[in-house]
């Protein structure tokens, strides 16, 4: 069995407060191992995203501990838990959250630059992803003079660009059509995944199911049960 | 002491100004007790003013030198003829609107882009390297405005003296340093407000959609 590449343990989040509080986690568990793509299913509201948020590090969960390489990311300072996301974990968004000002190649280039990677060598190295992706030929060209696919190219091209042991994916194919998101997720796990990385993806799309390692299914903020593995 | 000119103040508006020797005024002005605004001295030693300074007081006068007199009569139009309140209160008003639009069109640039920053901060940029970014935008911008404003400044007073002679204006360092603080005191207060939201952004928020 391969390594855990993040562990979480109890974890509680919820928002407001009296009458207005709405609980988005409930004692969640749950373990991604590297070489494992892991699915966050289930219907709107059910607290997969917030599951997501608090499992890479950027929304504080209000009970529980999250793990990555043993140590507790939530007892990080602000800055060093910055400098974990930086260097552990990429980020494919829904909406790509690409810069228009940027050409593709600066936009993969930016978490380089975060590492503080000279300029030049940068987007060398953007180069070399958009050319892993695919997309060489529109390495000067503005976010959005790229079709959607491409767009989500880039974005996972961005998140790889730094090298990250996790890669967390939020609904991925939500911004495309079937076959193009099949065909982004099947390019994931054929060419990203590997037995030293984990990818986590939240999705609502079953058209893509069958590409994941595992599914975990949640519903009002409980995990509710896991396919191709143990069932709780 | 020979005089070389005798003035009034209406010459300072355009009368011809008579240039002889003191004697020789006298007689053209039989009775300058209350014509004559002042007396314009060339001295034959420059380490005779003191002396003449001294000599005129003692008569119950005041004699002031170029640069003395040249304060005094800019001093006069500043604050007697409330010509230098005015340009205050048009400096103080331009200063204000400019750092309400300023501060207002960067405040709406930050949160036009609220979702590249919170991004950025998903990504694993740390609170310094935002501010950092937000101050270089903003002191960029800035210092093109100043510039922009600066040259546009000087092209009005180079057309205005090709047009009129005797326009008299002119751009000192004074100004110009003056100039280039209240563009700092703007761009840091524009700044201060994109800088706390962005510090306030959650990166949570970019997985919303």
């Amino acid at each position: 069995m391969t390594a855990i590449a993040i562990q979480a343990t109890e974890l509680g989040k919820w928002f407001g407060v009296g009458d207005a509080k709405t609980v988005a986690l409930r004692s969640v568990s749950l373990e991604a191992r590297f070489g494992e793509m892991l699915y966050i299913v289930g219907p709107s509201g059910s607290g997969k995203t917030t599951l997501l948020s608090v499992l890479s590090g950027v929304l504080r969960p209000d009970a529980g501990t999250v793990s990555v390489d043993g140590n507790d990311i939530w007892s990080l300072t602000p800055d060093r838990l910055a400098e974990l996301r930086l260097h552990k974990i990429g980020f494919v968004f829904q909406d790509f959250h690409l810069f228009p000002r940027l050409t593709t190649a600066e936009n993969v280039a930016i978490p380089l630059i975060l590492k503080r990677e000279p300029w030049d060598q940068a987007i060398h190295k953007a180069h070399e992803y958009l050319e892993i992706v695919g997309l060489t030929k529109r390495a000067d060209l503005p976010p959005v003079k790229l079709s959607g696919g491409e767009q989500q190219r880039v974005a996972i091209a961005r998140a790889m660009a730094a090298q990250p042991e996790i890669l967390v994916m939020d609904e991925p194919t939500a911004s495309l059509d079937g076959d193009t998101g099949h065909s982004i997720v099947t390019f994931v796990k054929n060419e990203i995944l590997n037995e030293k990385r984990c990818v986590i993806v939240v999705t609502h799309d079953s058209r893509i199911y069958d590409l994941a390692t595992r599914i975990l299914k949640m519903e009002d903020g409980h995990l509710v049960s896991v396919e191709n593995g143990e069932v709780s | 002491m020979a005089a070389v000119s005798v003035s009034s103040l209406l010459a300072q508006r355009g009368t011809p100004t008579l240039y002889t020797t003191y004697n020789r005024a006298l007689q053209y002005l039989p009775n300058p007790r209350f014509t004559i605004s002042y007396v314009l001295v060339q001295p034959k030693s420059a380490g005779d003013v003191a002396e003449i300074k001294a000599q005129v007081k003692a008569m119950g006068y005041l004699a002031l030198s170029k640069d003395e007199f040249i304060g005094r009569t800019s001093n006069f139009y500043m604050w007697e003829t409330g010509m230098g309140i005015n340009i205050m209160v048009v400096a103080v008003m331009s200063f204000i609107v400019g750092l309400s639009i300023s501060g207002q069109t960067f405040y709406t640039f930050v949160l036009e882009n609220i979702d590249k920053f919170a991004a950025l901060k998903a990504m694993g940029a740390n609170n310094r390297e935002l501010v950092l970014m937000i101050l270089s935008q903003a002191g960029f911008t800035s210092l093109i405005g100043y510039g922009l404003g600066v040259g546009l400044c000087s092209l009005m007073i180079t057309v205005a003296k090709t047009r009129l002679p005797s326009f008299a204006s002119e751009i000192s360092f004074v100004n110009l340093g003056l100039g280039l603080f209240m563009v700092v005191i703007i761009a840091a207060v524009s700044s201060y407000f994109g800088v706390r939201r962005v510090l306030n952004v959650e990166p949570f928020q970019v997985f919303r959609g």
